[in-house]
C-alpha cells in the first residue's frame, strides 16, 4: 500500500468533539438489523438441516444401490452360496458384503467394492498446503493455498525432531539437518532469516542450514523467526514437496 | 516516553472490564461502557491514518459494530480489550483504503519531526526536517505502522505486539529495523542532495 500524502501540523480534534460524534444508538441499531438476518435464525437452519439430510440420504441410496448391483456381480463370480440365497433382492448387508470380499481376495484382485479403488493403488497422494505470506503491497497477510505431494504415509519434515515452534540455534544446526523419513532425501529448501537490520533469503541444496547462515543467526544476537520454505524431496515417487516450517528460534551459547 | 494509561491498566480495572464484556456478551445495550472508554482512542488511531474526518468517524463505528457482531467470540486471554478493537480498527482502516473510500496518510506534528531526526543523532535543522519529511512516504506500510506507533503514537512495544499480534520482543526488533530503515532513506536523500553526513 501506498503512503500518499504526509501532513505537518494538521489541526488537532479536542477530545470534546469526538465525545459529541459518539453515537451507540445507531451502533446497536445495525447490530440489531444484523442479528435479525433470515440465514442467522434457529429456524432456517433447521430448514436448511432437514433439506441437506434429504439429499444425502438421497444421494447415499442412489450409490448403495448401485454397489449392491456391483456387489452381486462379484457374488454371482465367486459362487457364493449361504447368506445370499436368504435375503432378498438387492439388499446387502456389510457382514455380507465382507464375506463376499473375503471369499474373493487374493494377491493380485483385492477389490473393495464400497470403493471402487483397487487397494494396491496408492492414496492420499497430496494434502493441501495453507501458508501465510505478507504481501507488502497490499499490505495484507495472505493464505496462499498450495497442493503438496505426500506419500501414503504423510511425510512431515522435522530438524531435531521439531516440526514448527521453538527451537535452539544449537538444534537447528543440527548436522542431520531436516529429514523427513527412513527413504527421503531432502534436496532443496529455501531459508528466510534476518541478520543484523537486513532480511534475507536464500535457497539451500542439501538437507542442512549452512554454517554461515548458523554463525549469522547466532552473531544477530536476537530471538527470530526463520521460516523453511518449498522443501523439496527424493523419495520413492520422485521429487516431492514437503510442508513448510517455521521456527522461532532463540539463541543459546 | 509516555505510556498509554488506558492500555497499561491494573488487574481491577481490566476485571471490571472483563464484567462488562460478559455482560455485553449476553445484553448487546451493555455494550455502552466499553464503547464510550474506547471510541476516543479508536477513532484516534483510524485519524492518525487517513485524512477525511467524517470518513474516520464512519470506520470508527464500523470498527464497534463488527466488535459487538462478534463479541460472542470473544475470549479473554489477559490482555486489554482494546488490542482486540485495535486489530478489528486495523482492518477496517485497511478495507477501507482497499475500496478506495480512503487515502492512507500519515500525519506528523513538528516536535515529533524533531524527535526522530534527534534519534539520528542530527540536528533538527529546517533542512534535516524537509529531508524526514520526504522519506516518510518512501517507507514501506509496515514499516511506516511501527514507526507511527512507536514514535508518533508513543505506545509500549507490548501494546505493539499485542496489536499486531506479534511478540514484545519481535515488536522490540521489528521497530528497530523500520527506524534503520527510514535511517538508510534519510542518508540516502543526504547523498542525493550531494551533502555528508558531518
Amino acid at each position: 500500500m501506498e503512503i500518499k500524502k504526509v501532513n505537518l501540523d494538521r489541526e488537532p480534534i479536542s477530545s470534546a468533539y469526538i465525545q459529541q460524534k459518539q453515537d451507540f444508538t445507531s451502533v446497536v441499531k445495525m447490530h440489531k438489523r444484523y442479528s435479525d438476518i433470515l440465514w442467522k435464525k434457529t429456524f432456517f437452519y433447521g430448514g436448511i438441516g432437514i433439506a441437506s439430510i434429504a439429499t444425502a440420504s438421497i444421494f447415499l441410496l442412489s450409490d448403495f444401490e448401485s454397489n449392491t448391483t456391483e456387489s452381486k456381480n462379484i457374488q454371482s463370480s465367486t459362487n457364493t452360496t449361504a447368506t445370499s440365497a436368504e435375503l432378498p433382492e438387492n439388499t446387502l448387508t456389510t457382514e455380507h458384503l465382507l464375506a463376499t470380499n473375503q471369499e474373493t481376495k487374493s494377491p493380485e484382485e483385492d477389490v473393495n467394492p464400497y470403493s471402487k479403488i483397487r487397494k494396491d493403488e496408492p492414496s492420499a497422494s497430496t494434502i493441501i498446503s495453507l501458508d501465510r505470506e505478507f504481501d507488502e503491497n497490499d499490505n495484507l497477510e495472505k493464505t496462499v493455498i498450495s497442493e503438496v505431494a505426500l506419500s501414503r504415509n504423510v511425510l512431515m519434515p522435522s530438524i531435531s525432531g521439531k516440526y514448527n515452534g521453538s527451537i535452539t540455534n544449537l538444534e537447528l544446526c543440527d548436522p542431520n539437518g531436516i529429514r523427513a523419513g527412513k527413504d527421503v532425501t531432502i534436496k532443496k529448501f529455501k531459508l528466510q532469516f534476518a541478520s543484523g537490520n537486513k532480511d534475507n533469503e536464500i535457497e539451500v541444496t542439501g538437507n542442512k542450514i549452512p554454517d554461515s547462515v548458523c554463525e549469522e543467526i547466532s552473531a544477530a544476537g536476537f530471538s527470530q523467526m526463520i521460516f523453511i520454505t518449498n522443501i523439496k524431496a527424493d523419495s520413492e515417487k520422485g521429487i516431492i514437496a514437503l510442508p513448510s516450517m517455521n521456527f522461532w528460534v532463540e539463541i543459546k551459547v | 516516553m509516555t505510556v498509554n494509561p488506558v492500555y497499561h491498566q491494573t488487574s481491577q480495572l481490566m476485571e471490571e472490564e472483563l464484567s462488562w464484556i460478559r455482560r455485553a456478551q449476553k445484553d448487546p445495550e451493555s455494550f455502552g461502557p466499553l464503547y464510550k472508554k474506547y471510541h476516543e482512542q479508536i477513532f484516534r488511531y483510524i485519524y492518525q491514518r487517513m485524512d477525511d474526518e467524517e470518513l474516520a468517524f464512519d470506520v470508527t463505528s464500523q470498527v464497534f459494530l463488527k466488535a459487538l457482531n462478534n463479541l460472542h467470540r470473544y475470549e479473554y486471554r489477559g490482555v486489554p480489550f482494546s488490542s482486540w478493537l485495535y486489530r478489528i480498527a486495523k482492518s477496517e482502516l485497511y478495507q477501507s483504503f482497499r475500496d478506495r473510500k480512503a487515502q492512507r496518510t500519515v500525519n506528523i506534528d513538528s516536535y515529533q519531526l524533531f524527535e526522530l531526526i534527534d534519534e539520528f543523532e542530527e540536528d533538527g535543522s529546517e533542512m534535516n526536517k524537509k529531508r524526514l519529511f520526504e522519506c516518510l512516504p518512501k517507507l514501506k506500510e509496515n514499516d511506516m505502522q511501527l514507526i507511527e506507533m512507536r514514535f508518533f503514537e508513543r505506545r509500549s512495544f507490548r501494546e505493539i505486539g499485542e496489536i499486531l499480534d506479534i511478540t514484545e520482543n519481535n515488536a522490540k526488533v521489528k521497530a528497530f529495523r523500520a527506524l534503520e530503515k527510514l535511517k538508510q532513506l534519510f542518508y540516502a536523500t543526504d547523498k542525493k542532495n550531494g551533502n555528508k553526513k558531518s
